[in-house]
């Protein structure tokens, strides 16, 4: 279980995030949602130890640390891959580095992408560079995979592609922790959608429970961060005078 | 992964380049450190002598320059090569930001040290062999000194001037 405990951080003297606390189980695939800076990539920064945070962060009640961190992956938008090595470089890199990496899922996933395995990633567009970063993460053999905006720049066929290889290979016990904007492409598959705004978590829904209830997620998002419909057409009003 | 020399690089990293600017900086402060040296050196020797015709002799009472006079900032090549190394691993670490945020990767691993491993082996091991180049250079130096000027020449305790501002003038 990776657990939040009361993590606040903030950026000379801006909160960023506020008294966040959540229990993120094994085995799940979790949404983040949020508008932009509301705090989704700082809490996962948090979470690896790259940025300080004042509370705690515990896996299976330890510290993250040196000693179990390879247990979480992480892959971002910004992205984490070395530019100038290729992806056999990178596979041996990781092989050596992280005791569970899954050379099959790798080499499956890279064939899956159709990507070269000989060039460097410099030399790999956009969409292939938000595919490998997706496929290290997944090969890492981690428990908890990070993934925050991954697929910024891709085609929707790419997506679709990746969100169907997402759903084939994960194991019981991974646990997916995707910050995306694209929610009624992700709505389907998540089980648990977190909101957060202005580095608070606003809401934090099974979308089981949801279902129950007779309601989509995209509604419930809508309704949580109280998404004012009419304020595109009076605005369209105001502008063109129209009624 | 081949342990060669990128094992000690920050992963994907073209050091060819670095290797270049070493290898010519090392060359180019050797010869600098010779040519300097050696002329100074001629010129003081001339100076304990004087001609008759084809005969010299040395002058009576002539002292020899010190060596470490002599062979003042002859080793300057090799503390900018020194310099050089410093910035190199500033720029290993800087590495890990441009085009990627690799330092992500590397700052999330097992292995605590591997990133300043990658970022700092091979500019240290640049600085050692900077210093010890410039050593050798000095022995070797010292060792025309000690062997060309006349004994009487020699002022005595030339070894502890040495000695004494070694890491001033390595």
């Amino acid at each position: 279980m990776l657990e939040l405990h009361n993590v606040s951080k903030s950026y000379t003297g801006k909160k960023a995030l506020q008294n966040i606390n959540l229990q993120i189980p094994q085995g799940e695939i979790i949404g983040l949602f949020g508008e932009n800076s509301a705090g989704k990539t700082t809490m996962m920064k948090c979470i690896l130890g790259l940025l300080r945070y004042s509370g705690k962060i515990t896996l299976d009640g330890e510290p993250i640390t040196h000693k179990n961190i390879a247990r979480i992956s992480f892959a971002t938008c910004e992205h984490s891959f070395f530019p100038g090595l290729s992806p056999k470089g990178h596979k041996e890199f990781y092989g050596e580095h992280f005791p569970k990496f899954s050379e099959k899922r790798f080499d499956s996933l890279m064939k899956f992408f159709e990507l070269p395995m000989n060039k460097s990633l410099s030399s790999f567009s956009t969409g292939q560079k938000n595919q490998f970063e997706v496929i290290l993460a997944l090969s890492q053999g981690a428990d908890y995979i990070l993934m925050d905006e991954p697929f910024a720049g891709n085609d929707i066929f790419n997506r679709e592609d990746f969100y169907k290889v997402l759903l084939g290979i994960l194991e019981p016990n991974e646990t997916v922790f995707l910050s995306t904007h694209l929610i009624e492409e992700v709505a389907d598959f998540i089980g648990r959608a977190i909101l957060i705004h202005k580095g608070e978590i606003i809401g934090d829904v099974s979308v089981m429970d949801l279902e129950e209830e007779g309601k989509d997620l995209v509604s419930y998002i809508k309704e949580t961060y109280h998404y004012r419909s009419d304020r595109v057409s009076k605005a369209l009003e105001e502008l063109t005078g129209e009624e | 992964m081949k342990k060669d020399l990128s094992y000690y690089a920050p992963p994907g990293m073209e050091l060819e380049q670095e290797k270049k600017i070493f290898t010519i900086g090392m060359i180019l402060s050797s010869l600098f450190s010779f040519l300097l040296f050696g002329i100074e050196f001629s010129d003081c020797m001339e100076k304990l002598y004087w001609k008759n015709g084809a005969e010299r002799s040395v002058i009576p009472g002539a002292m020899m320059t010190n060596f470490v006079e002599l062979f003042g900032e002859s080793t300057i090549g090799f503390k900018v090569v020194f310099a050089l190394m410093i910035a190199a691993a500033v720029m290993h670490y800087a590495y890990h930001t441009w085009e990627s945020k690799s330092i992500y990767t590397m700052r999330r691993l097992p292995s605590r040290w591997e990133l300043h491993r990658r970022c700092l082996t091979l500019p240290i091991c640049g600085m050692l062999i900077s210093k010890v180049a410039a050593f050798a250079i000095l022995l070797i130096c010292y060792g025309f000194y000690v062997g060309l000027v006349p004994k009487e020449c020699v002022i005595s305790g030339q070894w502890q001037k040495i000695i004494n501002i070694l890491w001033q003038i390595i």
